[in-house]
């Protein structure tokens, strides 16, 4: 089991699309933007494979800047 | 409601996502720090990243005696809870497959395991018995800016101190010398003057030889934040290929290879001639020299005018309009201007001479000693200031930026020691590419290493990798098999990160505590044990028994700080806090956000405002450094430019990265990038096999003509990271150093480019 808090860095001028294009991923969850520009989103994927594609696609994403764990529990 | 454990897990992953965002765009409640908000059912500890040299704090959560959880440690002041993808995965480069869990002796060409005692005694014994046929200079050690503090201290000791050698390098020659030789010659002391603070108060960014937005993120994503929420940042990026750090750049500066020295002086030329230069500041504060020796302000301009910006434009390959743009935004009077350079720079022949004009540039200005404006270095590897410049363990080094050819210097560091001061030697020791080259020649026959790996990052590998192999090769490490523990003749297995406590020290001069939260696999130790039992079984034990532990190690090495403006804190604070950046002139001092200026530094009087005190003077130098180019340059024969470079998931030679499947999963495979329309005139589509040729050797590998960066027309990048024997990008770089730093030319030299 994955579960992060992740902290993605969007651009003004794509914020929009681009945050719903992240909200399109499997396992993503959005929470919110506490502050411009800094989406937060919780990933969580049942192992690291799964994850780690979503972190992938996260940061394919036209408009996302970065991609930024902030808190990650995985059982190894 | 009662929260499920999964569900506790979310709300923590969410709350300390919101409390990352918040706190690293200077949101946050000061007072929500949240340790209480981790997982209950693990202890969280502070410690910092062990990859690159920025520093960045992690809470490291453990149970069962295992590393479960990472998280970005909020209070830290470097991330500020943020954390890059290698962070995500920490805690996995700890239980890797290959470990190294046993000493290990090569037999009839083989590994055999070995007990630490027959391990040691061998090692011991070979390297007494060349030091008694051949003298203390025939035995050399290369450590590593991965090494904690304390690891350098003890080894620096032995063999400068008691064996009587200075064959002591590490691998931050390979990456951060000519920053050293910079800072030394333009400021007469080493390290940075500024810090990361100054990127919320910077108005323009200039970034040259840095792709910083894979290679430092956690500072990219400080410089991005600035760029989108300050008013009016600019970001000028001067690189010849294309990177990710042009996304945000509102000027790109795509020099021909090798001629940013021609740029520099050119910007330079501008800001004087358009009189953007601050000539109080440059009156009160700066002298001017050139190659020869002291010159004045009229003979340095009078130099410039070999590097007008129609000059340099027939040199860069820019156009004059867009040096002088550069220029004027760089120096706008009423802007902060940050630099910030690293291997591009420093990987050169002339790259002490570049980091001198960047220098240049904000002495001119006055850009400097102020926040916002200040030139910055990044550095590689999570401890090279701490461990290997602080320390002084290279070959030319004492502790706290002391030298081993000052008499004085010796004698101070000797009374410290406890040892003989008549037993160190006045002469440098070998710098690394010597050193690796006395190993092939027979001047040096026997060679420690620890926490590096030579075999695979020293340019014109083939040839330094028969030396190695040649040599009675001692190797510490953590993984094996690597492209250096191959080599060698004795593994001894280390404890790495968490697994044991030391001091790192960052790019800012912040330095940091690692505690140890859990045991080493196997039977791997410390290198502290491993250094101070090697010192009792060559008979040097009496000057080693009072280290019983890293804290009595650091307090011996603060007392040779003490009083050298590179004064530290006690063990104890480290232990408590985020970390404190030196100077730290009293044990309570809170630590020195920027040094040479009122009121930040302690050695500044308000009368000084600003104070270079490195030099006799308290002033810096204004160089007038000609640009002479690469060693060796395109032609007939190989026409194109060479180049070597990083990506975001991996870090170095991948010993640690390349043990995390995620990360070997999001780089599925190695390439070398060329310009779309030389690939067109080559006739090589997308994927096809490329063999890459120098006057060192050949490589091939598949063309990527969309990677994620885009080399200029006339110019191929490859990863360093690849750890095949066959593809290793070294096996092509020019080993040609620098007059100064003795670094090499890792970043330039002329290749061969034909379809494979």
């Amino acid at each position: 089991m994955v579960i992060a808090g992740i902290v993605v860095q969007l651009h003004p001028q794509d914020e929009a699309a681009a945050l719903a294009a992240v909200q399109t991923l499997p396992g993503v969850r959005y929470e919110g933007t506490p502050t411009p520009g800094h989406a937060v989103i919780v990933l969580e994927a049942d192992d690291d494979r799964t994850a780690e594609a979503s972190l992938k696609a996260l940061s394919e994403v036209p408009g996302v800047l970065g991609v930024y764990p902030a808190y990650i529990h995985s059982e190894v | 409601m009662q929260l499920t454990r999964r569900n506790f897990l979310q709300a923590t992953a969410a709350a300390a996502a919101t409390a990352a965002a918040l706190s690293a765009t200077g949101c946050a409640d000061k007072k929500a720090n949240p340790k209480s908000d981790l997982p209950a059912d693990l202890e969280w500890t502070k410690a910092v990243c062990r990859y690159c040299g920025i520093g960045c704090g992690v809470m490291v959560g453990t149970k069962d005696g295992k590393v479960l959880g990472i998280k970005g440690d909020q209070e830290n002041p470097v991330n500020k809870g943020l954390l890059c993808v290698k962070g995500w995965y920490l805690h996995k480069i700890l239980y890797a497959e290959d470990r190294l869990k046993t000493p290990m002796i090569k037999k009839d060409g083989k590994f055999v395991p070995a007990t630490w005692d027959e391990a040691l005694d061998l090692v011991a014994s070979r390297f007494k018995e060349i030091i008694a046929k051949d003298g203390p200079d025939a035995v050399s050690y290369y450590g590593s800016g991965q090494n904690m503090a304390e690891e350098a201290y003890v080894v620096n000791k032995l063999f400068k101190g008691v064996i009587g050698t200075n064959n002591v390098e590490g691998n931050p020659r390979t990456c951060m010398a000519s920053a050293v030789a910079g800072h030394t010659t333009t400021f007469g002391k080493d390290e940075p003057m500024g810090c990361l603070d100054d990127i919320e108060a910077a108005d323009v960014f200039f970034i040259t030889g840095s792709n910083t937005a894979e290679c430092h993120p956690v500072v990219w994503s400080r410089i991005t934040n600035r760029k989108l929420t300050g008013k009016d940042v600019k970001i000028i990026v001067a690189d010849p290929r294309r990177h990710r750090v042009h996304e945000m750049a509102d000027m790109s500066l795509e020099f021909i290879p090798g001629t940013d020295i021609a740029l520099f002086n050119a910007m330079a030329q501008v800001i004087i001639a358009e009189n953007l230069h601050d000539a109080n500041f440059i009156s009160k504060h700066t002298t001017f020299q050139n190659n020869e020796g002291p010159i004045d302000f009229e003979k340095y301009k009078a130099f410039l005018q070999d590097y007008t910006p129609e000059k340099a434009a027939a040199v860069t390959g820019l156009t004059a309009d867009q040096i002088r743009e550069a220029a004027r935004l760089f120096a706008a009077k009423d802007k902060q201007t940050m630099t910030m350079w690293t291997m591009g720079i420093n990987q050169r022949v002339q790259g002490t001479w570049a980091n001198n004009l960047l220098f240049n540039l904000h002495l001119l200005t006055g850009k400097i000693g102020r926040p916002g404006s200040t030139p910055f270095s990044l550095t590689g590897q999570p401890s090279a200031c701490g461990s290997i410049r602080e320390v002084g363990a290279l070959s030319h080094l004492l502790p706290a930026h002391r030298v081993v050819a000052n008499e004085a210097h010796r004698k101070e560091v000797a009374a410290v020691w406890g040892t003989d001061p008549a037993k160190m030697s006045p002469k440098n020791g070998l710098h690394m590419m010597d050193m690796f080259k006395g190993l092939v020649d027979g001047r040096v026959k026997a060679m420690l290493i620890s926490t590096t790996n030579p075999g695979h990052s020293l340019p014109n590998a083939d040839f330094y990798r028969k030396g190695m192999e040649k040599a009675f090769l001692v190797v510490i490490e953590a993984y094996h098999p690597t492209r250096t523990t191959e080599l060698a003749d004795v593994l001894l297995p280390a404890a790495m990160w968490v697994e044991k406590e030391g001091i790192y020290g960052n790019t800012d001069r912040r330095t940091q505590y690692i505690p140890k939260l859990v045991n080493a696999p196997g039977e791997a130790k410390s290198d502290v044990w491993i250094f101070l039992e090697l010192a009792k079984r060559m008979g040097f034990g009496k000057f080693f028994e009072h280290y019983t532990s890293t804290e009595v190690i650091w307090e011996e090495y603060r007392k040779l700080a003490k009083g050298t403006k590179m004064d530290l804190a006690p063990y104890a604070r480290y232990k408590k806090e985020r970390g404190v950046r030196w100077p730290v002139p009293t044990d309570d001092h809170a630590g020195t956000v920027r040094r040479y200026s009122y009121p930040d530094d302690p050695f500044v009087t308000k009368e000084e405002g600003i104070k270079f005190y490195g030099k006799p003077d308290g002033k810096a130098v204004v160089f007038a450094r000609p640009f002479q180019g690469a060693a060796e340059k395109p032609d007939a024969d190989y026409p194109f430019w060479f180049s070597t470079g990083r990506v975001l998931e991996h870090w170095h030679t991948m010993t640690m990265t390349g043990k995390v499947p995620e990360l070997m999963r999001a780089t599925p495979d190695w390439y070398a990038e060329l310009h779309p329309e030389d690939a067109a005139k080559l006739g090589i589509a997308d994927g096809d096999p490329v063999k890459l040729t120098t006057r060192r050797g050949t490589i091939t590998l598949p063309a990527k003509l969309k990677a994620r960066g885009i080399p200029q027309k006339g110019m191929v990048m490859v990863m360093m990271h690849d750890d095949r024997i066959d593809k290793l990008a070294n096996l092509l770089t020019n080993d040609a150093v620098d007059a100064a730093s003795k670094q090499p030319e890792y970043k330039l030299c002329a290749v061969k480019v034909a379809k494979g």
